[in-house]
């Protein structure tokens, strides 16, 4: 087990190299000069040149990847072009709220979808079966942003419930940005959920469990829940990149010092070690997540662990098949 | 596979897709409620002036509730609410419309080759895809957005781009499936070449899968490119869009909720009937798919 | 005349399915005696498998239903008894062996816990450690090492998984177990083992059983007496001895010259014309009579009653009063 997830972090490694190498193509082979961006419109020549030698800009493009990818190796993130304050400060000073929302986010989707998906597929055709399918349907078809705007006006200009701004008031300000973040994750959890329960119901080792004289909440909760859990699961990880690019909107309509909102003012400055930084992070973090599902599927299901006691990557190459 | 004419097998085909689509009642409202949006798009210029209704500004006819000169009344510029979001309805259209196919056609291409070929090429491919896709679409946008500049075309570029690793995924892992069936094995028995199995096997066999998804995707376009102009970097004010819209009621929308509203409702109803008409869609064609 | 354990009497079983009505088992009838061994044979969709479900209350909810009928078991009216007494009848009293092994277990519960969970659901056992110790009486007996019980069902081959499945079936002692196709899905050498090994037991438990199979191989080697179904309908009812030695109902006689038989020259194997008839629109009359040699008149309009003769039932025309009487 161990061996697996070492291996799968060497993976990880040139895959996170090519992150970078991407956005620095990005930025660099776009218009717009950030220096210019800077100094301002009135910057004389000699002055920006001045500057680009400071920043390090006159450099070989693949010299200057090479450089960076050292040092964010050592931790190093460089700093921002504007400030010259630190990019690995400014992540670090931010990442805990984007980590907050996202994490708070993750459960409200998964303690409301899945109960949801599971009533639904086991009173199929029912009323809240109906309910929660337009329910799902509903939020997946709404704007995060306009969910967010909405929630504002309700409950915080109008009933004063919670703050429609910043972090200042603990828990409380997640609660809003919370529910925005989550309601599209919500839609496909439910939709999932009931999708994978309608499959495995129909089992023949759910019938066995009937045969057994099972009562329906233990075939349900016993048998059922923890194989249509496998799916949910993968879901839950492969959506997890969705709600990272979610998190940026709803951080910029609830205005949180996240990490969202400062690669919007990287982007918009075109300061690339911040959007470098912020990318890097980003990326990082969802190659955890996906291993940490991974790993978390040798816990439910018996024959992945053997999968992957016997040969490491036989998973990701079954992986790439898909 | 047992055709003799050809198209009178394709004939069959959809008329057995259209009448099992029918009989979902949610995906056909979906589809009308969807064509009466494209209609009205196209539309719009027989209803409204351009110029006059939806980009000058009248500082005497500001927040006006519904009248019968402004059905949905106006907004803080005194331009008409019914007006912006008609002309909104057929920019939102314009964009998703298009990231759908030029995202859809180089994925199409590279999944189809990956997943052709294999060996090396595959590899090297699946990679660069691994690559773009850790990163997220929205935020692969937001980065192409930024560094090009904010615009419609860059708007579309940046979407387009941002579709591109899944679609080649998903095109892959159909052709591998599909490279495995005895169907094949066999027209290469007989000594089929690849181009013609490409052509005449592989592919009929997933045009009808990816136009599903390329509908299923519509929707999160339209999703997509209203959040990046929300947060400034798609349609630039004064062309209206509901994202931009959203955006610029931010300061008033306390006072006056119906300019949060309106265009919300455009975009929940938009993209709730393209998802309607895309499920019924995939589940007419579902006998095939599993 | 021994003790009657399962009689049926005119059972009617309907799914309904996107507007039609599907007439799985139709006017039914059979008895089972305690300590014997019935054979249901028939092709498939004769309705072998709806007749099992029947029995322990599990077919498919909203679409299948019983229509009309009576099954008594051990005095009791099945169709009569709550959820929750048919519940602790399940397993306990009737137990069911599937037909695919490999999909009848849970792929993520050790096959120790899956055969203690009926231990537990029936109360077998006072603690933990009792039931711990059932459990590896009970796989030793079906052949499998005690030490197995912590594996998961990927960890088996399909004939050692089928062995569990037994196991888990006989765990409670049931006075009735009911077997569908328990070695459709075995290799011909593990059918061979598996049947043998069910035989053992079944004696040593005294147990009776329902034995659903297609193979008349397994039929002639187990059962002490055959139930012949089309159609939704025993057509034909006897001992072993009775259906093999002389065989009445046409469609019997033709599954037995549609075996290839080992033993005397062989000849050429006849099969029966045409299929099953679809049951959303079964023939009139008898619903054998498109594809039987035999057919009369009377067979087109008539559904024929059943003709008794020492035990032997057949339902067809060419036998009993009616004769004389078309």
């Amino acid at each position: 087990m161990l061996k697996y997830i070492l291996r799968r972090l060497l993976i990880m490694l040139p895959i996170i190299l090519g992150i970078i190498f991407i956005v620095f193509s990005i930025l660099e082979f776009t218009p717009g000069d950030p220096v210019s961006m800077i100094l301002g419109q009135d910057a004389t020549p000699e002055l920006i040149e001045l500057k680009r030698e400071e920043l390090g800009l006159n450099e070989p493009f693949l010299k200057r990847y090479v450089t960076y990818v050292l040092n964010v190796l050592q931790g190093d993130f460089g700093n921002m072009y504007a400030s010259g304050n630190s990019v690995g400060e400014a992540i670090a000073r931010r990442l805990p709220v984007t980590l907050e929302l996202s994490i708070l986010s993750i459960l409200l989707a998964v303690i409301v979808g899945i109960p949801l998906g599971v009533l639904s597929a086991v009173k199929q055709y029912s009323v809240i079966d109906i309910f929660s399918i337009l329910f799902a349907m509903i939020l997946s078809a709404m704007p995060g942003f306009w969910l967010g705007l909405m929630l504002i006006l309700v409950f915080s200009t109008k009933l004063g419930w919670f703050p429609s701004f910043g972090v200042g008031d603990g828990l409380r300000s997640f609660v809003l940005p919370c529910i925005t973040l989550s309601a599209s994750y919500t839609a496909v959890i439910v939709r999932m959920t009931r999708s994978c329960m309608l499959e495995v119901i129909s089992q023949d080792y759910v019938r066995t469990a009937r045969a057994k004289g099972a009562t329906e909440g233990r075939i349900i909760g016993k048998h059922a829940l923890r194989n249509a859990m496998m799916p949910v699961l993968t879901t839950v990880g492969m959506y997890f990149g969705a709600l990272m690019g979610g998190a940026v909107i709803a951080e910029t309509v609830f205005s949180l010092p996240g990490l969202g909102t400062l690669l919007v003012s990287g982007i918009t400055a075109k300061d690339t070690p911040t959007v470098l930084g912020c990318v890097t992070v980003i990326a990082t973090s969802i190659s955890l997540i996906n291993l940490a599902v991974d790993v978390a599927y040798a816990y439910i299901d018996p024959r992945i662990k053997a999968q992957y006691a016997s040969m490491g990557l036989v998973k990701v190459k079954a992986r790439e098949q898909r | 596979m047992r055709r003799k004419g050809g198209s009178a097998g394709n004939e069959n085909q959809f008329v057995d897709i259209w009448r099992r689509f029918k009989r979902n009642k949610a995906a056909v409202v979906g589809l009308v409620v969807f064509m009466f949006i494209v209609l009205m798009a196209l539309s719009a210029d027989l209803f409204f002036n351009y110029e006059e209704d939806v980009i000058k500004q009248n500082a005497m006819e500001r927040f006006q509730g519904p009248s019968a000169e402004h059905l949905l009344g106006t907004d803080q510029y005194g331009r008409d609410m019914l007006a912006r979001i008609v002309y909104g309805a057929r920019m939102s259209l314009l964009i998703s419309l298009s990231v759908t196919v030029l995202g859809t056609i180089p994925g199409l291409v590279i999944g189809f080759v990956a997943g052709y070929f294999g060996g090396k090429l595959d590899s090297v491919l699946m990679r660069i895809c691994d690559m773009f896709m850790a990163i997220p679409a929205l935020l692969m946008a937001i980065t192409i957005v930024a560094a090009l500049g904010p615009s419609v075309t860059n708007l579309i570029i940046a979407l387009s781009i941002s579709g591109v690793p899944s679609t080649a995924r998903f095109t892959r892992s159909m052709v591998l499936r599909l490279r495995g069936e005895e169907f094949i094995e066999s027209a290469r028995a007989v000594g089929t070449g690849d181009l013609r199995i490409m052509y005449k096997h592989i592919f009929p066999n997933i045009v009808s899968l990816t136009i599903v998804n390329a509908t299923l995707s519509l929707g999160s376009m339209i999703l997509a490119s209203a959040g990046l102009s929300f947060i400034g970097l798609g349609v630039q004010p004064p062309t209206p869009e509901w994202g931009t819209m959203l955006s610029n009621a931010r300061n008033y929308f306390t006072d006056h909720p119906a300019l949060l509203l309106l265009p919300g409702a455009a975009i929940l109803i938009t993209v709730l009937s393209v998802n309607l008409f895309g499920d019924g869609l995939r589940d007419a064609l579902d006998p095939k798919m599993k | 005349m021994s003790e009657r354990l399962l009689e049926i009497r005119d059972l009617e079983v309907q799914y309904l399915t996107m507007g039609s009505t599907v007439r799985a088992v139709n006017g039914l009838s059979l008895v089972l005696n305690k300590g014997e061994t019935l054979g249901v044979v028939g092709e498939t969709g004769a309705g072998k498998t709806t007749l099992a479900l029947s029995i322990m209350q599990l077919l498919p909810k909203k679409i299948g239903r019983i229509a009309g009928g009576s099954i008594v078991f051990a005095g009791q009216s099945i169709l009569d008894a709550s959820a929750r007494e048919m519940r602790s009848v399940r397993g306990d009293e009737i137990a069911m062996i599937f037909q695919d092994p490999m999909t009848s277990l849970n792929p993520v519960m050790t096959i120790g816990d899956q055969v203690a969970e009926m231990l537990e659901l029936h109360s077998e056992g006072r603690d933990k450690k009792e039931i711990s110790d059932k459990v590896d009486a009970l796989l030793e007996m079906v052949g499998i090492p005690a030490e197995r019980k912590e594996e998961y069902p990927h960890q088996f081959s399909g004939g050692m998984r089928q062995r569990v499945v037994i196991a888990i079936a006989l765990a409670c002692n049931p006075t009735l177990l009911i077997a569908d196709e328990p070695t459709t899905a075995l290799d011909v050498t593990i059918q061979a083992q598996v049947l043998e090994m069910m035989e053992d037991l079944k004696t040593r438990l005294n147990t009776s059983m329902l034995l659903i199979t297609h193979d008349l191989g397994v039929v002639a080697a187990m059962c002490d007496s055959v139930a012949v179904m089309y159609a939704g309908r025993i057509i034909e009812y006897g001992s072993v001895d009775q259906i093999f030695e002389s065989p009445l109902h046409p469609y019997t006689i033709g599954l037995f010259n549609a075996i290839p038989s080992l033993e005397g020259k062989t000849h050429r194997l006849i099969p029966i014309e045409g299929l099953m008839p679809n049951p959303a629109e079964l023939p009139q009359g008898c619903s054998f009579h498109p594809r039987c040699t035999k057919c009369m008149e009377v067979c087109r309009h008539q559904s024929p009653p059943d003709f008794d003769e020492g035990g032997h039932t057949v339902a067809c025309h060419l036998f009993g009063a009616d004769k004389e009487g078309a």
